[in-house]
């Protein structure tokens, strides 16, 4: 580099990494060197660029999803255990939908009163696969080995 | 930048301390807790994955799968370091997973933009300067770019920065000058 031997040393210095005796020199130095005094200011204009770089800003929808996705388990264990559920009464109303479809005189296949039966049992059908999410992100848990890049801790 | 990290030393201790009460809570079993510590980081963290990815959707990926690890690794964490630094220690590893395995063919361009840029007659004075700067970001090796977007962006120091890195504080020092010496190079044309 040309310049000032010195001049490898304003980064540190513009950091504030350098401590007492060092900094005090460092800085009497700059006062003297017009090298380091100029490397001062372009390391200050460099980051005054650089702090003007934007970022775009986080979605707010991606926070309310980081929330599911990252629930402690217990909570993922309840939503399982809610979808499990939800799963077995689906299951349970179709077989009655079934039922009261062929047994004779039961009116399902007539159009009767059990229509609240049948919407009640496509809907849940229908929520069922919904907000899976939270078990794929377990199972990638299991799956994957992040011990490593959990560092040392 | 998102969130921006407190400078003064006073409000970067009670924020230490408030971190440290959140992560033992969410240790003993808070459920609350650790959606607090989501609440805290998850903007910072995005920012500083999308300086290291480049693009909003790796970013993130790199979000989640960093607090995703840091809840595995909850049990585990002894808050020997900071939780600050636990958490950036983790994005990071998690930025260089994304980058090998889905950002290569998103950065590669970004990476052979100042030379095809300077072939097509490219004068930094004709291109917005915030666009430029991160271009120009884009360019730098992952090493070099994590320690600039470390220092210049979430103001760590350089020991901060080493115990994220895990590398030496020497380290850390030889690339930043390095990476200082590319981006004044490369961004001459808005410098003193
Ligand atoms: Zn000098």
């Amino acid at each position: 580099m040309p310049g000032c031997e010195h001049m490898g040393e304003v980064g540190a210095y513009c950091d504030g990494e350098l401590s007492g005796r060092k900094r005090a020199r460092m800085a009497a130095h700059i006062e003297q060197c017009p090298d380091c005094a100029r490397e001062v200011e372009r390391l200050r204009g460099l980051s005054r660029l650089l702090a003007g770089a934007s970022v775009p800003q986080m979605r707010p929808l991606f926070l309310a999803q980081l929330h599911g996705r990252v629930a402690p388990a217990r909570e993922v264990g309840v939503v399982r255990f809610a979808q499990q559920l939800t799963a077995v009464a689906a299951a349970v109303l179709v077989v009655c939908c079934i039922w009261l479809w062929y047994v004779p005189g039961s009116g399902g296949a007539n159009g009767g009163p059990t229509e609240g039966w049948e919407s009640a049992a496509l809907a849940l059908q229908v929520e069922m696969p919904v907000d899976v999410s939270p078990d794929e992100q377990l199972a990638e848990w299991i799956v994957q080995d992040l011990s490593q890049e959990n560092g040392s801790d | 930048m998102g969130g921006p990290r407190p400078r003064s030393e006073s409000e970067r201790e009670s924020l230490c301390g408030a971190d440290r009460e959140v992560v033992r809570r969410a240790q003993e079993g808070d459920d609350g807790a650790f959606h607090a510590l989501v609440d805290r980081y998850a903007r910072r963290l995005f920012g500083f994955a999308f300086s290291l990815v480049g693009n909003a959707a790796d970013a993130e990926d790199v979000v989640q799968e960093t607090f995703l690890g840091a809840f595995r690794g909850l049990a585990s964490f002894e808050q020997r370091s900071s939780v600050e630094t636990w958490l950036f220690r983790i994005a990071v590893r998690q930025a260089a997973k994304s980058r090998r395995s889905r950002g290569r063919r998103r950065t590669v361009s970004l990476d052979h933009l100042p030379e095809s840029r300077e072939r097509a007659g490219w004068s930094p004075e004709k291109v917005d300067t915030r666009l430029d700067v991160r271009a120009v970001l884009g360019t730098l090796s992952s090493e070099h770019r994590e320690v600039v977007v470390l220092r210049e962006f979430e103001g760590m120091s350089y020991a901060e920065m080493a115990e994220v890195l895990d590398v030496p504080r020497g380290t850390v020092e030889s690339r930043l000058f390095r990476a200082r010496e590319k981006l004044k190079e490369r961004l001459s044309g808005y410098l003193p």
